[in-house]
């Protein structure tokens, strides 16, 4: 992908020093090497997840679609897995109550290193189909651009043909 | 000032990060001073069991002063709700959770928890900053600030030895710091991809930090080198103990971090008088103060080619070096030091919020919430 490079993209604060001419300079170095090594095409591969797209503005849409896409977006990763542990009738026996507070304590905090390890597992399944269907949907906002553009076209073309 | 104590409490208490060194240094800083003075924290690092004891076993009492670091979710944030001792938070940022979803969905939600709880804390504590770009999140907030404190910082862990030469390179690029999403490695690989390949092939990439709960991440950093064919170029070198060689042995120091409250690593390529190009975003251009030089986008062949006139243009990097130099000075430590005394005191005065919210100085607290 080629990107411009624009002016004012570098902040060096220093009077002796003077940005303008240090970008002129790289300018001058990126155009060279094209010259002599060919323009760089690679396209680096986005890191993790396919981000959720947004409503497009320029073509329709579901709202339904982009609603629950939107809330599984945001609301994949919040699982709730702390203890809850009120205070009952036992808890609150002589003796026995306080007993009953650090055993009770003791088999949630099993429980819940087993339920959070399989948490972690679900959670990253969920990234992994959220991220697909993120992806599908840009996609599908693409493919529509593509198809209004295209249906324009084939009307000029018609308008054209039977002048 | 007279407090009976000043301890600090943490979450978690770990060796070789920023926040568990600082504690320490602060604790040296405080007995000198003649306090009583503990780490208290949820959780610690073996090695560190001795450093600190457990926040179970705390005794509040009115005549304390408890300096609470504030970085990520835990108990101890709202376990400081319900003391009697004066609060002080110590605010060195939270990362945004949108970065960890991807990658670790549980410290995503511990740094959710923390925002939350930060709210709550400002009507019961007052606050100091790490840098300019956390006291204005505080202000708005609505914490009462008492100003600004860097780091406590010791240089002395970049003494170094003679021992890489022979695995450096003819350029060298250096990034310190925990392998995490925020820090957008993958950026800093991209770039060196365009200046490996096209400008100096003999070149390595430096990447000093530990991956530890980003596990995921770190395998789609090591598929892209792989893509990148940089496998022989670029090094993860994990968490190190001798920082100080791979400082000495870097021609730059590179960072495109997108949040850093405060970014220690910065300053000491300062100390170590490695030039510093980096991406201009949150606590950054804070922390240089107007030296280096801060790019505004990523580019990454043009970040590549900046890279290469800052490490080959020699009196460019002579004046940049000098400039950090200079910019080392704020860092001192009995400057720090007196920030942190100068704050301290303040939090002495009486400052006392009633039921109504209104400061004992007249002032409506939280009120640039509305």
């Amino acid at each position: 992908m080629v990107q411009e490079i624009s002016d004012d993209l570098i902040e060096i604060h220093d009077p002796e020093i003077n940005a303008a001419e240090i970008m002129a300079h790289i300018r001058e170095q990126i155009a060279q090497r094209r010259k002599e090594q060919g323009r760089d095409q690679r396209v680096f591969p986005s890191f993790g997840g396919t981000a959720y797209p947004g409503e497009p503005t320029d073509i329709p849409y579901d709202p339904n679609l982009y609603h629950h896409l939107r809330l599984a977006n945001e609301t994949f990763a919040n699982v709730e897995t702390a203890a809850q542990l009120p205070a009952t009738r036992a808890t609150q026996l002589p003796i026995f109550g306080a007993l009953w507070v650090r055993v009770r304590a003791y088999l949630h905090r099993i429980i819940l290193f087993y339920v959070n390890r399989a948490l972690t597992h679900q959670v990253n399944v969920n990234r992994h189909l959220i991220s697909v269907s993120n992806q599908l949907t840009a996609a599908n906002q693409n493919q529509h651009r593509q198809i209004r553009a295209l249906e324009s076209e084939l009307a000029s073309l018609r308008a054209q043909k039977e002048r | 000032m007279n407090w009976r104590a000043i301890h600090q409490l943490l979450p978690f208490f770990s060796r070789g990060d920023a926040i568990g060194n600082l504690a320490l240094a602060t604790r040296e800083v405080l007995r000198a001073w003649g306090f009583q003075s503990e780490i208290f924290a949820e959780l610690w690092e073996p090695v560190l069991a001795k450093e600190c004891r457990p926040l179970e076993v705390y005794r509040s009492r009115p005549d304390n002063l408890l300096i609470l670091h504030y970085s990520v979710g835990g108990q101890s944030n709202r376990f400081v709700l319900n003391v009697p001792d004066r609060v002080v938070v110590w605010y060195h940022n939270i990362t945004p959770p949108r970065f960890f979803y991807a990658v670790n969905g549980d410290l995503a939600r511990r740094l959710q928890d923390a925002r939350r709880d930060l709210a709550l804390l400002a009507n019961k504590a007052t606050a100091m900053a790490d840098s300019a770009f956390n006291q204005d999140e505080l202000t708005q907030i609505g914490f009462r600030v008492l100003g600004v404190v860097p780091p406590i910082l010791s240089f002395d862990h970049l003494r170094a030895s003679d021992t890489m030469r022979e695995a450096r390179a003819a350029s060298n690029w250096l990034c310190v710091g925990r392998i995490a999403p925020n820090k957008c490695i993958h950026d800093i690989i991209k770039a060196f991809y365009f200046y490996h390949a096209r400008i100096q092939p003999d070149s390595r990439l430096w990447l000093v930090g530990s991956d530890e709960g980003m596990a995921e991440y770190a395998r789609a950093l090591t598929r892209l080198v792989a893509r990148l064919s940089l496998d022989d170029a670029v090094v993860f070198a994990g968490r190190v103990d001798r920082v100080g060689d791979y400082f000495r042995n870097a021609d730059i120091y590179i960072s495109m971090s997108e949040h850093e409250g405060f970014c220690i690593p910065l300053v000491e390529a300062m100390h170590c008088d490695i030039p510093i190009l980096a991406y201009a975003s949150t606590g950054v251009p804070d922390t240089l103060g107007g030296v280096g030089v801060l790019i505004r986008e990523k580019n990454y062949s043009m970040i590549a080619e900046l890279a290469h006139q800052i490490i080959s243009d020699t009196s460019l990097r002579a004046r940049l070096i000098a400039r950090q130099r200079e910019r080392l000075a704020a860092f001192a430590p009995e400057i720090v030091r007196a920030h942190l005394r100068a704050c301290l005191e303040r939090a002495y005065q009486k400052d006392t919020v009633n039921r109504f919210g209104i400061r004992s100085n007249g002032e409506i607290n939280g009120s640039r919430n509305f």
